[in-house]
């Protein structure tokens, strides 16, 4: 009875311990994983930043140099709050850009259900779709950059801040420009859709 | 319980036993329902046929000592009772030979039986000198299984040990509050596997629903339909301004003061 007992016991526990591990080394994989993902981030933030000083190729003086370290922690600072005000900025444009995408993929499908050419529509929205991905791909850049010019050790090597602040201007241009291009995109889908209903009411006439 | 009778000890209306100072060495079984143990026969127990004691006492084969009557006279030993096992006629032979005190016929009713008892007092021998030396040492041991396993009552009948329900009492709770635990942590472990997972459901149900009563709604299309698309596109793309969003001079050298 004891034995039997002691049986029982072990086998109840070990059935909720199994459910636990079950559910715990989930989040015991993502936990490795995202420290391989510092690890990595880390290895691509120093490549990154020799790429930035090696395309600048800027050259400070020692007293530009000595006016930079003792500012750029300030600065940095004051990066970190622009970045998250850009991730907020990022987050309305993109759920906008997929409000705009289900809107034109609705009208799509109801159109073609009334047996009315959609072909300029859907090309039109693939245009699209190519110039949000544009966009998307420019703003990651941007924000990689603007993180490594606040992660580094600017006063340890003020040139590489230097770089990397350089680099992030230019790169916030190239994300307007490629913000611009959605609004063209979305004319182009317009005109398509505008083709549509002339096509849809003259068949309703018809019929 | 079983009630173990021990066969002949005392004619009916024969006084109950009373412990003999004279006979018995120190009363370990004083505190059991105030009587004192049966003993086996100790090596004077020949002494016992002498009519000199009017008591009779169970003690163990290793006991050295005397062994009071429990009636005045000499007994013709009854039979004892058929025992499903086997049992040695001589319970002292029993003790010295086998490894453990096998108890006599009427202790192999009860399921733990009290090894060191021995059932016949009258059932002495020769060999209870010879045994007694060897067994003397057990007498400790052996008063202690005794103890642990039964005890007599006033009737002379060893009763069974009171431990053994709780004991199951206690196997069955200890069971309980396992599968408690486990049902506990399982449960546990559900909810969290629920929510990691309840972020995710809503974002995916909501877009068929959503694709399906666009579809249904939209099912007789009409130009308005295409015009009010137009529009909601149009108003939202009008919404975001990426020249207020990402300024120039947000990142200029006058702004962060370099």
């Amino acid at each position: 009875m004891k034995i039997t007992s002691l049986k029982v016991i072990g086998l109840a526990l070990l059935t909720g311990m199994v459910a636990v591990n079950i559910v715990a080394s989930s989040s015991v994989m993502a936990v490795a994983t995202s420290t391989q993902t510092t690890e990595q981030k880390k290895t691509a933030q120093t490549a990154r930043i020799a790429e930035y000083k090696s395309k600048q190729k800027l050259t400070l003086t020692t007293a530009e140099q000595t006016k930079l370290k003792g500012s750029c922690k300030a600065a940095q600072a004051k990066l970190t709050a622009i970045t998250t005000k850009y991730q907020a900025a990022n987050v309305a444009r993109i759920k906008v850009y997929n409000t705009i995408s289900k809107k034109i993929k609705t009208i799509t499908t109801s159109l073609n259900d009334n047996n009315i050419d959609t072909k300029a529509i859907e090309a039109a929205q693939i245009k699209l779709t190519e110039a949000i991905d544009a966009y998307k791909a420019a703003y990651d850049t941007l924000a990689a950059g603007l993180a490594d010019t606040s992660e580094l050790d600017c006063v340890t090597d003020p040139v590489a801040f230097k770089s990397a602040l350089v680099t992030a201007r230019a790169d916030q241009l190239v994300v307007v420009e490629k913000a611009k291009a959605i609004p063209d995109a979305v004319v182009t889908v317009q005109t398509a859709l505008v083709e549509a209903k002339q096509a849809l009411k003259s068949d309703q006439e018809a019929n | 319980m079983d009630d173990i009778t021990r066969p002949g000890r005392r004619p009916e209306g024969a006084t109950p036993f009373v412990a003999s100072s004279r006979n018995e060495g120190p009363n370990v079984h004083a505190d059991i329902a105030g009587v004192a143990p049966r003993r086996a026969p100790a090596p004077v127990a020949h002494s016992m046929h002498d009519g000199s004691s009017t008591e009779t006492a169970y003690r163990p084969a290793s006991t050295t000592e005397n062994i009071a009557v429990g009636h005045p006279a000499p007994m013709t030993p009854p039979a004892p009772r058929p025992m499903p096992s086997s049992t040695p006629t001589n319970p002292i032979d029993s003790v010295s030979s086998s490894p453990s005190i096998t108890p006599a016929d009427p202790l192999k009713t009860m399921p733990n039986p009290p090894a060191s008892v021995m059932p016949e007092q009258q059932k002495t021998d020769s060999s209870q000198s010879t045994h007694s030396g060897s067994t003397g040492d057990q007498t400790p041991s052996l008063l202690a299984e005794i103890e642990d396993q039964g005890k007599t009552d006033a009737d002379g009948k060893v009763q069974q040990a009171p431990s053994s329900p709780i004991k199951k009492k206690h196997n069955i709770a200890a069971i309980m509050i396992a599968v408690v635990m486990a049902l506990g942590l399982i449960a546990g472990a559900g909810y969290a596997y629920w929510q990691n997972n309840k972020t995710a459901q809503p974002e995916t149900q909501s877009t068929p629903k959503t694709s399906t009563n666009s579809v249904q709604e939209e099912s007789t299309t009409t130009t308005d339909n295409v015009d009010n698309t137009s529009k909601a596109i149009d108003e939202a793309i009008k919404s975001i301004d990426e020249t207020k969003e990402f300024q120039a001079t947000d990142i200029s050298d006058a702004t962060l003061g370099l």
